[in-house]
C-alpha cells in the first residue's frame, strides 16, 4: 500500500485512535459561520411554525364562521317555510270564514233590483270613486347642492353638532341621474350640466351587511370650467361602500355618479361633486377602521371616525379635501340613515 | 458555563445564549458525529449534521430538563449522525463494512483489523513527530477530509502554501515510516 493510500485510510482508523486524534487536533470548525447558518434556519423554521399556527387558527375561524352562516340559512329557510305554511292556513281560514258569512245563495242578484247592489256612503245619490294610492313613497335619496365658495377658502374644519343638525333639513327626493338641483343658500349658485356619464368602475357594495348589492360609479371628466370649492350633501338609506378606488388617478373629475342598486332591484342614483382622485370609503357604522391610503405616492388620505355608537359624525379627510360623513341616528343599523355632507376644495389648482 | 447559566443567557438574549451553547458543545457534537460519519462522509457532511443537531436542540430548548442538556445533545447528535450515515450510504452506495465485519467475524478479519489498528496508531505517532503546523495540516486533510482552501483559512495560510507544506510533510512522513520499515 502506498503512503497516500495509508494516510487516506486514516479516517477509517479504530475508535481509540480517532478519539485521540480528535482530542489533540480538534476539528476547528468555523464556529461563527456554522452558528449563523444554524440560527438562521432556526428563525425561519420558527416563523414557518408560527405562520402555520396562524393559518390553522384562521382556517378554524372560517370553518366556524361558515357553520354559523349555514345555521343562519337553515334557520331562515325553516322560517320561510313556517311563514308560508301560516299564510296558507290563514288564507284558507279566511276563505272559509267568508263562505260562512255569506247568506245562503237562493238567487243571483237582479241587476234591476237596486236593493241587491251595495251602496257606498250614506247618501245613495253620491258616487264614490276608489282610486289606488301608493302604499309607500319613493325612497328618499339625495339632494345635490352646489355652493360656490371663494377660491381662497381652505379646508373646512370638523362641523359642529349644530351644522350636522342643519344638514338633516337638506333632504329631498332623488333627482334624475344627470340633473343637479342647485340651491341658492349662500352667495352664488352654479348650475352644472355634465356630459353623459362614462361608467368606468364597478364596485362592491354592502347594504347593511348584506352582500349582493352592486354599485356603479362613473367619473365625469373635468369640464373646461372646473368647479371650484363646492359643497354638496345627500342622504341615502343606510348603505356602505368599501374600498372604491378610481382607476386612472391622473385625471381630474368633478363629478361622480353613484348608481346604487339594491338586492330588491331598487336603483338609486347619487351624484357627488368633487375633484377627488380618491378612494371613497363609506363603511358601516360600528365597523369602521382608521385607514390611510397612499395615492399618487402621497400618504395623504386618512379616514377618521368616531368609534362611538352614539357618535353622530364620521369624518373622512383627503389632502386638501374635507369630506364629512354624517350619520344620524347611528344607534340602530337597521334604521340607519346615512347623511353625507361633503365639503371639497380642489388641490393644486 | 452551567446549564442554568446558559438558560439564563438564552432568556436574556436568545441569540447570545444559543451562541454560547453552540460554542460550548460544538466539539462534543463534532466528536460524536465524526465518529459515525468519518467512514462515509466528508467534513461538509459533518458540519451539515452538526447544524441539524443544534437546530433540533434550539427548537426543543425549552423542553429540555435542567441538568440533562449534555445528555440530550449527545443523544440527538448520535441519532442525527446515524441518520446521516444511512442517507450517505444510500446515496454513495457504501457498504457497511463495520457491521459486516462484526456480523461475520473470522480469524483473518480479526488479524487484519489488529494490523490496521496498529498501523494507524503508528502512523498517527509519526504524523505528530512532524510537528506543527504539518501535523495539523495532515490531520485536517486526511482525517477530517478538509479541502486545502478550508485548511488554509483554519491555519492562516494561503492555499498554495498549504499544498507546499502538505507535500513536504508527506515526504518527511515517508522518510519516517521507511525508517520504521513500514514502507519499502
Amino acid at each position: 500500500m502506498s503512503l497516500n493510500n495509508r494516510i487516506q485510510s486514516l479516517h477509517e482508523t479504530d475508535e481509540a485512535t480517532a478519539q485521540a486524534i480528535m482530542q489533540e487536533h480538534p476539528a476547528q470548525l468555523d464556529t461563527d459561520k456554522l452558528f449563523k447558518t444554524t440560527y438562521q434556519k432556526f428563525i425561519s423554521l420558527k416563523n414557518e411554525q408560527q405562520e402555520k399556527e396562524m393559518t390553522d387558527s384562521e382556517f378554524t375561524e372560517i370553518f366556524e364562521c361558515s357553520k354559523e352562516i349555514k345555521a343562519t340559512h337553515r334557520f331562515r329557510k325553516v322560517g320561510a317555510y313556517a311563514a308560508f305554511a301560516a299564510a296558507c292556513i290563514g288564507f284558507y281560514l279566511f276563505i272559509f270564514r267568508m263562505d260562512g258569512m255569506k247568506p245562503p245563495v237562493d238567487h243571483f242578484p237582479d241587476e234591476s233590483n237596486s236593493s241587491d247592489v251595495p251602496q257606498l256612503g250614506g247618501d245613495s245619490n253620491t258616487e264614490t270613486t276608489v282610486t289606488p294610492i301608493a302604499s309607500e313613497t319613493e325612497p328618499i335619496i339625495t339632494t345635490t347642492m352646489l355652493i360656490k365658495v371663494p377660491e381662497t377658502q381652505q379646508v373646512q374644519t370638523t362641523p359642529a353638532a349644530s351644522e350636522v343638525a342643519q344638514t338633516d333639513s337638506i333632504e329631498t327626493t332623488l333627482p334624475p341621474p344627470t340633473e343637479v338641483q342647485t340651491t341658492d343658500t349662500t352667495e352664488t349658485t352654479t348650475a352644472v350640466t355634465t356630459e353623459p356619464p362614462d361608467l368606468s368602475l364597478q364596485g362592491h357594495f354592502v347594504f347593511n351587511g348584506i352582500d349582493g348589492v352592486t354599485m356603479q360609479i362613473s367619473f365625469v371628466r373635468e369640464s373646461t370650467e372646473p368647479i371650484r370649492p363646492m359643497q354638496h350633501s345627500f342622504a341615502a338609506e343606510g348603505f356602505t361602500v368599501t374600498d372604491m378606488q378610481e382607476k386612472d388617478s391622473d385625471e381630474v373629475y368633478h363629478s361622480i355618479l353613484y348608481r346604487v342598486e339594491r338586492e330588491d332591484g331598487q336603483e338609486y342614483q347619487v351624484r357627488m361633486f368633487s375633484s377627488l382622485r380618491v378612494v371613497y370609503v363609506l363603511e358601516p357604522v360600528g365597523d369602521m377602521m382608521t385607514k390611510s391610503y397612499e395615492i399618487d405616492g402621497k400618504p395623504s388620505y386618512l379616514v377618521y371616525h368616531v368609534d362611538d355608537p352614539d357618535a353622530d359624525c364620521v369624518l373622512m379627510w383627503f389632502d386638501g379635501c374635507h369630506i364629512c360623513y354624517v350619520n344620524s341616528p347611528l344607534k340602530n343599523l337597521d334604521d340607519m340613515e346615512l347623511l353625507v355632507k361633503s365639503q371639497v376644495t380642489y388641490e393644486g389648482e | 458555563m452551567t446549564d442554568c447559566e446558559l438558560r439564563e443567557l438564552v432568556s436574556t438574549s436568545q441569540e447570545e445564549g444559543f451562541k454560547a451553547l453552540f460554542q460550548q458543545y460544538q466539539s462534543y457534537v463534532y466528536t460524536i458525529v465524526w465518529n459515525q460519519l468519518r467512514i462515509v462522509g466528508t467534513a461538509e457532511d459533518a458540519e451539515e449534521c452538526i447544524s441539524d443537531v443544534f437546530l433540533k436542540v434550539f427548537l426543543h430548548f425549552e423542553e429540555i430538563e435542567d441538568g440533562s442538556l449534555q445528555t440530550y445533545i449527545g443523544t440527538v447528535a448520535r441519532h442525527k449522525a446515524i441518520d446521516y450515515v444511512r442517507k450517505l450510504r444510500s446515496v454513495n452506495g457504501h457498504l457497511d463494512n463495520h457491521e459486516e465485519l462484526h456480523d461475520i467475524p473470522t480469524d483473518e478479519n480479526i488479524q487484519q483489523e489488529i494490523e490496521a489498528t496498529m498501523e494507524h496508531k503508528l502512523l498517527y505517532e509519526k504524523i505528530q513527530e512532524l510537528g506543527e503546523p504539518d501535523a495539523t495540516i495532515l490531520i485536517l486533510k486526511y482525517f477530517y477530509r478538509r479541502k486545502s482552501k478550508d485548511i488554509a483559512r483554519l491555519v492562516h495560510m494561503t492555499p498554495i502554501a498549504v499544498r507546499v507544506r502538505l507535500n513536504r510533510a508527506l515526504k518527511k512522513l515517508r522518510q519516517l515510516l521507511t525508517n520504521e520499515e513500514m514502507l519499502r
